[in-house]
């Protein structure tokens, strides 16, 4: 078993290839859909750690911790993908993401344990594998790696040999009204039933993920599992399972390990022919004779790096964004530090990385939807646990986030109308009502263009819902207020607005007749009686 | 260096191994999270939760989704046994601490057998309940004669 996990050798520039993308997808994932989830930890004083008799010691979670492990996982994650600091940034990522994911089982996803355990496996790849001090370095962390991938496709292979998998009931259950279309395409193409497609489609699954299981541990058939292996992956894409981004990092892991060492070589030479001088330009002038150690230059590059990384994560518009803040500057003081020993893989490129890196988690955030579901989500919790103050603070924090779209107007303006503060809830309405009226008109243009499709449809549908429904809100709102609106024109507006909602979920039913979501929006509507609340 | 090494890989491997087969070795059917269980009918499988408070000979229904966070509600509709304990000793040690000397919560949980899912025989036997279901069609993961509070204290 020893020499199993010994003699296994990885060239170094499979390493750099599987820091890009794995890390890189990382910190994406940590900012900007891991984040939204942290004010769900510990809420209601309540957690239940992945190992339940820890729970004795364990501290209760709390949304500015998880937060903040959240934001400086992923600046570790980015920095680890640019190859900075990657020795203290494996670790810390590990930590953030692994740390989280057994503090609580509140994040249940497979993939989040899958990527827990790589991630405490790569700790211990020799770090100077990762800088490509040699070509090539013997690692068993990586030979375990392989394993864990090859176990994690053995067990699911085997949990599907059982009767409610192979007689196709469980796939049958899980398919989506498009993915149903293309089964009985393929089926009636080969002859078959739906019934029996869905087995063909079941055994076929079950037995892919056997040989991927094989293909992954014998490095002779790393080619055939790269061609074979992403097909179930990209499966789950095609049928839409809601995993997050488990199928890309499948995709990511299988590229970097089973891509065939002859064409990473290939494919390196022909990017570094590219690429290799303007980076060594670069790099030269950034790192070239102006650092010396032992100088104090190299500190007060450190102590700004570090100030500015702070000082930009403290902006995040985020629970304790100070703790976050505070982590950041200190893993950015830990990877310049071997800089001041005179280790030559760091430098000013490094102080840049980890600003930029701060930069873009900054700016990311504010073009996502992350920080607005960040606060809505927490707002809803707030309001259904009965925390009026605390949703109202939250609902404002999201309005604001999101500026010009629809945001929580109406649900704050009911909030504030229920504390007595009705010329404030009016205000809301008011707002409410000018951003669904600029959504009814963008998704008009949209449906009304020549390229326009069924999913267009939909979202003119439910944007005149939307619009409808705050007009239903305005009028127990305005009178409450004491304003004077015309009463009965925003009845018979509201009227006309779940009239085009009817036209265009039809126009939606007309596109997609088989799979057209509109069938289940006009049902809801006539169950409302009319418009759906918000 | 390298007895420690062989040690934490042997570790891994077991557990590895271990902890899938616990679960199909097990008697929990629902707390799939180390299985590698992917696409599970598990999943699938409906359930119906009900808490009650028997202290005293009553018999309340007690409504966590009120207190928690949705995300444990969905856990506990999913029959997840470490939330069900969990929430119960929460509960419990409230009443202690409330002055209440033997407090009494029991989990009436019914879930569709995931095995049988699909049955044609099975049909409707959620709504029928534990007592009037066909053998084998639903389960119900833990026992609801079962007193939680004294179970995990």
């Amino acid at each position: 078993m020893s020499a199993y996990f010994d003699a296994f050798e990885v060239s170094a520039r499979r390493l750099a290839v599987l820091r890009v993308l794995f890390f890189g997808l990382l910190a994406f994932d940590l900012w900007t859909i891991f984040l939204p989830h942290a004010p769900r930890f510990g809420a209601g004083g309540f957690n239940v750690s992945q190992v339940p008799a820890l729970d004795a010691w364990l501290p209760l979670p709390t949304p500015g911790v998880v937060g903040a492990l959240y934001i400086v996982g992923g600046l570790a994650a980015f920095c680890a993908a640019l190859g900075v600091g990657v020795r203290l940034a494996l670790p810390v990522v590990a930590a953030c993401y692994s740390g989280v994911y057994f503090w609580s089982q509140s994040d249940s996803y497979q993939h989040h344990y899958l990527v827990s355990l790589l991630l405490v496996l790569l700790c211990f790849v020799p770090h100077g594998a990762w800088r490509g001090d040699a070509t090539h370095v013997r690692s068993w962390a990586m030979r375990l790696v392989y394993v864990q991938v090859s176990l994690m496709y053995a067990w699911t292979a085997a949990t599907k040999c059982d009767a409610a998998w192979l007689d196709g009931s469980t796939m049958n259950s899980l398919l989506s009204c498009e993915a149903r279309l293309h089964v009985q395409a393929f089926g009636n193409a080969l002859g078959w039933s739906e019934a029996g497609a869905l087995r063909a489609v079941s055994a076929s699954i079950m037995l892919g993920e056997f040989a991927a299981a094989a293909l992954v541990l014998y490095a002779p058939w790393w080619t055939i599992g790269l061609f074979v292996i992403p097909f179930f992956h990209a499966g789950v894409e095609y049928l839409d399972f809601d995993i997050e981004l488990f199928s890309y990092y499948m995709f990511v892991l299988l590229f970097a390990l089973l891509l065939p060492q002859r064409w990473l070589d290939r494919g390196w030479d022909a990017v570094a022919q590219r690429l290799g001088g303007p980076r060594e330009q670069v790099m030269r002038a950034l790192n070239g004779d102006s650092v010396h150690p032992g100088v104090s230059t190299p500190w007060l590059i450190a102590g700004a790096t570090a100030l500015a990384t702070f000082a930009v994560l403290r902006a995040l518009p985020v629970d304790r964004a100070d703790i976050g803040a505070v982590l950041a500057a200190a893993f950015a003081l830990g990877v310049l530090a071997p800089w001041n020993r005179g280790a030559a893989s760091v430098g000013t490129s490094s102080a840049i990385a980890l600003i930029a890196g701060s930069g873009l988690c900054l700016a990311g955030l504010a073009r996502s939807e992350a920080l607005y579901d960040y606060h809505r989500q927490w707002g809803g919790y707030l309001r259904r646990s009965g925390d009026v103050e605390g949703a109202i603070a939250r609902y404002e924090s999201a309005n604001a986030i999101q500026h010009d779209a629809p945001a929580r107007h109406v649900a704050l303006a009911r909030l504030q109308l229920k504390r007595g503060e009705a010329a404030a809830a009016a205000l809301n309405v008011d707002e409410a009502l000018r951003r669904d009226e600029a959504a009814v008109s963008q998704a008009n243009a949209r449906a009304r263009s020549a390229s326009a499709d069924a999913h267009d449809h939909l979202e003119l549908g439910r944007a005149h819902v939307r619009l409808a429904d705050t007009l239903k809100f305005a009028v127990e709102a305005f009178p409450a207020a004491g304003r004077s609106d015309d009463i009965a024109a925003l009845q018979r507006k509201r009227e006309g607005h779940l009239g085009d909602a009817r036209s265009a979920f039809e126009a939606n039913l007309r596109s997609d007749p088989a799979c057209g979501a509109g069938r289940g929006e006009l049902a809801r509507l006539r169950s409302a009686g009319d418009g759906a609340d918000r | 260096m390298t007895t420690l090494r062989n040690l934490f890989i042997v570790g891994w491997v077991g557990l590895q191994v271990a902890l899938p087969l616990s679960y199909y070795l097990g008697d929990d059917r629902f707390d799939e999270r180390f299985a590698w269980r992917m696409f599970s009918p598990v999943r699938l499988s409906e359930c119906r939760v009900k808490l009650v408070d028997r202290t005293d000979g009553a018999a309340t229904i007690v409504r966590p989704n009120a207190e928690l966070h949705e995300v444990w509600g969905n856990l506990l509709s999913r029959a997840r046994s470490p939330v069900v304990h969990a929430y119960a000793k929460r509960w419990c040690d409230l009443r202690r601490d409330a002055g209440a000397t033997a407090p009494a919560l029991h989990a009436e949980i019914t879930c569709e057998n995931p095995a049988r899912r699909g049955d044609a025989a099975c049909a409707g036997a959620l709504a029928a309940g534990a007592a009037s279901a066909q053998p084998g069609c639903v389960v119900e993961p833990i026992d609801p004669a079962q007193n939680l509070c004294e179970v995990d204290r």
